[in-house]
């Protein structure tokens, strides 16, 4: 193509997607159409993807296609693999997209759509995606070694256990916030809990077929899962219409807790060819699957936004979760935007895989564009209902009440109008008896995804099987994740362990498997538990509270990326990490402060505890609550001492590079750089 | 003439998407695992290959040893 016209072209798409991003933020005068959103966000990644990127790689990184990769040099045709750019692509999109982009927007809608667009489209390619390509990068360079390991060779022996610390911990807040997700979407719903439950059977049968029928046939099982899956929706509404097995699948929130913790540590102790891997099969399969649909049930239904695009909630009084636009609103989107955890994946796998450096363009920035478009999508899907229903579903009883009555009344008070016969025919409409209380974003993301998809297909007849449809799709991931979350935090804590007594270090000794699974579950089930009793509905403690431990994270990737740039000698570009990163230091150290110290009884952990405290000293408190409340103050001071701890983890991790960085710049110390030594590539150029 | 020319482009196409396919699943893990394996044990003479059971096995041990899924 002629260089004139390419120049043309491209301009034409940046100003497709700053004239949709001006018409997203200042159009106030009807609702906005959600071709808009999608205009914006893909404009706005092509030119990210081929300008940005394209910096990163040439200037910042150098990438260096003569240079041979770990999976050619060290080639065993098992962790090391030189693997097809696109069908790697789709290994990392499929393990870094899990929940969060989904039910991060979806939570954020309160504020509006706006905010939480804006940040999922920049925030993306400004500070996700460079986090996922340049750490990638340096675990190519560096023979695949992980963050922590990374983190302890670069910056700090200390830096090393705190990533792992932060790994850890992260992990256990990230597990029971998502299965406080799943018991939310799940509680007194027949239909949903018995088609999550067949889920088990199916996959276990699954694994049987694959472990000894036809050994590794994925695809032949997953298609097989898919259709029986398919059968276990349809056969929920059966059970839900008959009245003695929807008392049997009827679970209040604290049994559906229970249930989903002993599912847990089932899941780790059990071997993973039976229940874990067919499930993550089947969940891959599905997710690319409705990621596709959603997208193109958006092109074809193209909604328009009910949600203002701010609310009055900016102002910290939100119900879904309270706290200011600012910090809130970067802690609550974590991983559509810039998401820690994907460090982990971009020094795990991925880097073992890459055939050439170049691709680590396509696979680590790339894939993180993809993640942040899920996120708009479900920003879309939560802002096209109406409002009013979003914050009946959203908020928790304690604050609109418990029956439709109250929460109407009390949400046309707050100007967003709602009518309680629409939310009990709405509930009547998806096959279920109530959506109200539904705090954690997956019941009004599904509501939204089912009115989509059901104006594609089937009309408002097929709605109650497009709602449980996306519930299923929605928690059979989540399962997943806390399915593979469980089974390698049990390992950590066997590493862990293992320092201490040998036999308990090692991975395959029974009574090791049970202690340890029994430590990780036990932790994450105590935090699901207690969000399962807050008043408030747990997700407005405990959210935030994987929002900061995540975006934590991604300050000790982007910390580390810094540090190996500056290494690298790279002065010059070194604010390609390191402005991302102030921005997380800012917005994460200002929600823990906020989260601790808060004077809010609803924002400061220590505030909710000292309310309560007063409340039982002055005898306010029935007699029958006393020891309920007793634990609601132990809790709120935990995770006052968490959010706290995971603060102090950071800025001790941050003290150390920054005097790294001193010694560097200031010459008192030598630099030196773990890279593997450069060996010249043997493969074909079309390799 | 051009009916035939497109159709076996959307042939070669679909080829190509059921190739992709079958490697971001892992269903062609095995095969994989075979062609690379022989090509470096005629390097080394050396290498008693898996069974395709063995090495799914052996594949999902590893896969499961680390973070595999994300938040």
């Amino acid at each position: 193509m002629p260089k004139l016209l390419k120049g043309l072209m491209w301009a034409l798409v940046a100003v497709a997607g700053a004239g949709a991003l001006g018409a997203i933020a200042l159009e106030r005068r009807e609702p906005l159409n959600a071709i808009w959103f999608i205009v914006a966000a893909v404009c706005t990644y092509l030119v990210a993807y081929r300008f940005y990127s394209a910096f990163l790689a040439a200037k910042v990184l150098a990438l260096d296609d003569t240079r041979a990769t770990p999976s050619e040099r060290l080639q065993d045709g098992r962790d090391f693999v030189p693997t097809n750019k696109w069908v790697l692509m789709g290994h990392h999109f499929a393990a870094i997209a899990g929940p969060g982009p989904l039910v991060g927007p979806t939570l954020a809608a309160q504020f509006g759509y706006l905010p939480g667009t804006l940040w999922l489209i920049v925030g993306a390619a400004l500070g996700g995606c460079v986090q996922d390509f340049v750490i990638l990068f340096c675990s190519i360079r560096r023979n695949g070694k992980s963050l922590g390991e990374m983190a302890r060779e670069e910056v700090s022996k200390r830096g090393g256990w705190i990533a792992l610390l932060a790994v850890l911990a992260i992990m256990i807040i990230l597990l029971a916030v998502i299965a406080l997700v799943v018991v939310n979407a799940l509680k007194s719903s027949p239909w949903g809990t018995f088609t999550l439950a067949m889920t088990i059977p199916i996959a276990m049968l699954m694994g049987l077929y694959m472990r000894f029928w036809r050994p590794g046939r994925v695809l032949e099982a997953s298609a097989i899962g898919f259709v029986m899956i398919l059968f276990a929706v349809i056969a929920g509404q059966w059970v839900a219409q008959s009245p003695t097995w929807a008392q049997v699948f009827t679970l209040s929130a604290p049994a559906l807790a229970i249930a989903v913790i002993l599912y847990g540590f089932a899941a780790s102790a059990l071997p993973v060819w039976l229940l874990l891997a067919p499930r993550d099969y089947l969940s891959a399969f599905i997710k690319i699957g409705v990621v596709w649909a959603l997208a193109g049930g958006i092109l074809l239904v193209r909604p328009a936004m009910q949600m203002p695009p701010l609310t009055r909630f900016v102002d910290g009084t939100g119900p879904v979760f309270a706290g200011t636009i600012f910090p809130f609103c970067f802690i609550t989107i974590a991983c559509g935007a810039v998401s820690g955890f994907h460090s982990l994946i971009s020094s795990g796998t991925t880097p073992k895989m890459i055939t050439r450096e170049g691709h680590a363009r396509l696979v680590g920035y790339g894939s993180m564009l993809m993640e942040s478009f899920v996120g708009v999508m479900a920003m879309v899907a939560a802002c096209a209902l109406q409002p009013g229903v979003y914050f009946a579903m959203n908020s928790p009883a304690g604050i609109v009440g418990p029956t439709a009555e109250t929460a109407a009344a009390t949400i046309s008070g707050w100007g967003f109008p709602l009518d309680a016969q629409r939310m009990v025919s709405l509930a009547q409409m998806v096959g279920e008896k109530t959506l109200l209380d539904r705090a954690g974003g997956a019941p009004s993301l599904a509501v939204g995804m089912a009115q989509i998809f059901s104006g594609t297909i089937g009309g408002e007849r097929l709605l109650g099987i497009w709602y449980h449809f996306a519930i299923m799709f929605e928690a059979l991931f989540i399962l997943t994740v806390l399915d593979a979350g469980t089974r390698v935090g049990r390992f950590m804590v066997q590493e862990l362990l293992g320092h201490i007594w040998k036999p308990l270090g090692r991975s395959g000794w029974y009574p090791s498997i049970l202690a340890t699974s029994a430590l990780i579950v036990g932790a994450w089930g105590y935090f699901l538990y207690q969000g399962v009793l807050d008043p408030f509905g747990g997700i407005n403690s405990l959210w935030p509270l994987f929002g900061i431990s995540n975006q934590l994270l991604a300050t000790v990737a982007l910390v580390v990326a810094t540090t190996i740039l500056l290494k690298m000698g790279r002065l010059r570009w070194l604010w390609v990490t390191l402005a991302p990163m102030v921005w997380l230091v800012t917005v994460t150290m200002t929600a823990s402060y906020q989260k601790i110290f808060h004077p809010s009884p609803r924002i400061g952990f220590l505030a909710a505890a000292q309310e309560l405290s007063t409340q039982l000293a002055s005898g306010a408190i029935p007699p029958e609550r006393v020891a309920a409340t007793g634990r609601l103050i132990l809790n709120a001071r935990l995770d006052a001492a968490v959010t706290g701890v995971f603060a102090v983890l950071v800025l001790v991790l941050l003290v150390e590079a920054v005097l790294e960085w001193y010694r560097i710049l200031s010459g008192r110390k030598e630099v030196v750089l773990h890279e593997a030594p450069y060996m010249m590539t043997q493969m074909a150029e079309g390799d | 003439m051009r009916g035939r020319a497109v159709g076996a482009a959307i042939r070669r196409h679909l080829r190509r998407l059921w190739w992709w396919l079958r490697q971001v699943t892992g269903d062609a893990a095995y095969e994989n695992y075979l062609r690379s394996a022989l090509r470096a044990s005629e390097c080394t003479h050396q290498h008693r290959l898996m069974t395709r059971e063995e090495y799914y096995l052996d594949h999902l041990r590893r896969r499961y040893a680390g973070v595999s899924r994300c938040c």
